[in-house]
């Protein structure tokens, strides 16, 4: 109890009977007491800040909220809202490092929008990617303060910038927010572009099976790639047959397998049957030539029959058996308990 | 008038907050580091046109080139974590390095222990400043057999500065220090608080100013038997003899009514340690735990006394030392309701009061206290 008399302890003890105090006088009737308070609790709010107290400042923030009626407590709520008070906040995102980013947004939540020009500001200019994430994930707790600033700088030169403002906004999980984003559909930057086909699929837009089909018939290998990753969300028939298309291409060189087993990944989480005689095809493959990497795919293949319906897979199941293939057979077994049992 | 440098607060500030954050974390947190580097580049600002910086503290004000700085809740803070400290006097020299500055914050990051730091550059040390009370002072304090004796100068200044604060002008804090501190010293050098036990003489003062300065000498008193740092006495001194501040803004009528209170009365009266509370917050100087203690010292252990508060709330310690000696004294005076209690009366509430009303472990430490006092060695000094 010795440290109660001295240190942080006591500027805690003091913080508290300053609020006791102010939500206990009508200051409004008593101006001086009020900003005496107010006084004292702005140079403690700056001193929470200094030694990284954020949770504190928190709950100082949740009183003075329940005290809005009172003056004071309306001028240090003006004080959480400055341009040095906010500064201050997201600069200790860096200083303080990761332990203190809980806190650190929970504050930031708390007090919302006037944290939102200057998230963004640093957002653009941020280097370090973690900051980046601590940066995105506040933005994204802001919810729909964020939209208007948002929108309004999808026209900035930085294309980072742009891709993360495409990712923010899809986190409202609100489709109107594509009506703006359909002005970027042409950007040049293939990251945005790949951000927003991820935006479209999400709200499961018809312009997005538009893009995917254009991703997937692009010759750039990485653009593709990540068109056949996304590709798992869209329904559209043109777009399954192009991954079928795709998975038929000849070749088993360790590019050719990297793509033909993220096409068998992505058929197996769309689970069309109608995959099951291409994917049955792979199951019988054999390449001299390369011969561990076709021994992957027929594996991966295997694998993917428990994505499909038990019925519709039992039938190669049972061919694989048949042909003493046991190792795929335990595979496919493996991932489709229930036809395991009924073999 | 020589305005001290705008670079004085910004170093002082720098220099607070570098040794908060170091006692929270480490001395090797990135923080401290940030905030020792901007005090260095403060320090040598201040160095272009001086030899030094010399800071002397005397009672919560801070002195740069003889004139008092302008009182600041940062500056505050600093001078408080200088008096918890026991640092009287700050001294930096041009040629400061980092190194020095991180050193300096460390020792002011310390809490207890060994808190003298010299280099080449910067100094530390205690300054024994005496209160003008002429060189009399020693001898007369000398044959002070109890506490009865306080002198008529302490007397007459708290009496002005209770007139000061009925009138809610702003309190002369550094009158109070010079006040706590004798008292303080008085304590230590009759080398026996069991002496601090025996209640001021009360002549015709209001009982508001007796049972402050008994209050006062009593928690002090109760603090160095507890073993609290020496350095701390001062602000728990001050403290306690504040506490009851907020009666001054209760209505006579209600403060001296001699029959019990009723249900209104009541009610204006359990609000004077919010009063008390407001009214030291508005005086800049004045130490924080002060502030607590007029706020907390009727809140109970139990939490069943005034103000109510929410159920996480954390009592200081000087707030419940106060809140046993303000029921001992109150008990052992005569009031216009009551006379004056038996010792061996009052120990039973005590008692009976611990773990309830009262702290359990300060009620027990304050009635072995009693106890040595009515034991046949004891040192009690009369009534």
């Amino acid at each position: 109890m010795k440290k109660s008399l001295a240190g942080h302890p006591l500027e805690l003890q003091f913080c508290n009977v300053i609020l006791q105090v102010m939500q206990s006088i009508p200051t409004e009737e008593e101006p001086e007491a009020g900003a005496a308070s107010a006084r004292n609790l702005g140079d403690l709010c700056g001193y929470f800040l200094e030694v990284g107290d954020f949770s504190f400042l928190a709950a100082i923030h949740g009183r003075m909220q329940e005290m809005k009626g009172v003056p004071a407590a309306g001028d240090v709520l003006t004080l959480f809202e400055g341009a040095d008070f906010v500064r201050a906040v997201i600069d200790g995102s860096a200083l303080w490092g990761k332990g203190k980013h809980p806190e650190i947004r929970c504050l930031i939540r708390a007090v919302g929008p006037a944290f939102v020009e200057p998230l963004l500001d640093r957002l653009a200019e941020e280097p370090n990617i973690s900051l980046r994430r601590f940066l995105i994930e506040t933005l994204i707790d802001l919810g729909e303060a964020v939209r208007g600033p948002a929108i309004a700088r999808l026209t900035d030169e930085r294309w980072h910038l742009v891709r993360n403002l495409v990712l923010i906004l899809r986190s409202l999980g609100d489709p109107e927010i594509l009506r703006p984003l359909h002005g970027l559909l042409t950007h040049p930057h293939v990251r945005v572009r790949q951000e927003l086909l991820k935006t479209f699929l999400y709200f499961g837009s018809a312009e997005a099976d538009r893009l995917l089909l254009e991703d997937l018939c692009q010759q750039g290998r990485e653009r593709q790639l990540m068109a056949l990753q996304l590709a798992e969300r869209s329904r559209s028939r043109k777009v399954f047959e192009k991954i079928l298309e795709l998975l038929r291409r000849k070749g088993m060189s360790g590019s050719d397998l990297e793509f033909k087993i993220v096409a068998i990944r992505t058929l197996g989480h769309l689970g069309n049957p109608e995959a099951l005689p291409e994917i049955e095809k792979l199951l019988w493959t054999r390449n001299l030539l390369f011969s561990r990497n076709c021994e992957k795919l027929r594996m991966e293949a295997a694998r993917s029959l428990g994505c499909y319906p038990a019925e519709s897979t039992r039938e190669v199941i049972r061919k694989l058996v048949q042909s003493g293939q046991a190792g795929l057979a335990a595979l496919a077994c493996r991932e489709n308990q229930g036809e395991a049992t009924a073999l | 008038m020589n305005v001290p440098p705008a670079a004085l607060p910004n170093l002082l500030h720098h220099l607070a907050t570098a040794s908060a954050n170091a006692f929270l974390y480490a001395a090797g947190h990135p923080q401290v580091a940030r905030h020792c580097a901007h005090a260095l580049t403060e320090a040598e600002g201040l160095l272009a046109d001086r030899e030094e910086i010399s800071l002397v503290l005397i009672g919560n004000q801070l002195i740069f080139e003889g004139r008092p700085l302008e009182q600041s809740p940062t500056l505050e803070r600093f001078a408080q974590g200088l008096r918890a400290r026991g640092i009287g006097h700050l001294k930096v020299r041009r040629g400061v390095t980092r190194q020095e500055v991180i050193g300096l914050v460390r020792t002011l990051s310390r809490h207890g222990g060994e808190n003298s730091f010299s280099t080449d550059h910067v100094r530390l040390g205690k300054v024994e400043v005496r209160f003008s009370r002429g060189e009399s002072e020693t001898a007369a304090r000398r044959e002070i057999s109890g506490l009865g004796d306080i002198h008529a100068d302490e007397r007459a200044k708290l009496m002005e500065i209770y007139e000061v604060s009925r009138r809610r002008s702003k309190l002369k804090v550094v009158g109070i220090f010079e006040i706590v501190s004798s008292f303080v010293d008085v304590v230590r050098e009759i080398a026996d608080p069991l002496l601090a036990l025996g209640p001021l003489r009360s002549k015709d003062d209001d009982y508001t100013f007796t049972h402050s300065t008994n209050v006062c000498i009593l928690t002090v008193a109760q603090a160095m038997t507890l073993g609290v740092e020496e350095s701390l006495l001062q602000d728990i001194g001050v403290a306690a003899l504040l506490h009851d501040i907020g009666k001054l803004f209760i209505p006579a009528e209600v403060l001296e009514k001699p029959g019990r209170l009723d249900d209104a009365e009541w009610e204006i009266m359990r609000r004077h340690p919010l009063l008390g509370a407001r009214y030291l917050l508005e005086n800049p100087g004045v130490p924080r735990i002060a502030v607590i203690a007029a706020y907390e010292h009727h809140m109970q252990f139990d939490f069943r006394g005034y103000p109510s508060v929410g159920g996480d709330w954390q009592q200081n310690l000087c707030s419940q030392m106060t809140a046993v000696s303000d029921v001992f004294d109150a008990l052992r005076t005569k009031r216009p309701y009551r006379g004056a209690m038996e010792m061996g009366k009052i120990a039973g509430i005590l008692s009976e009061g611990a773990g309830s009303q009262l702290n359990p472990v300060l009620s027990r430490h304050f009635l072995r206290l009693l106890d040595r006092l009515n034991s046949p060695g004891g040192s009690a000094a009369s009534d």
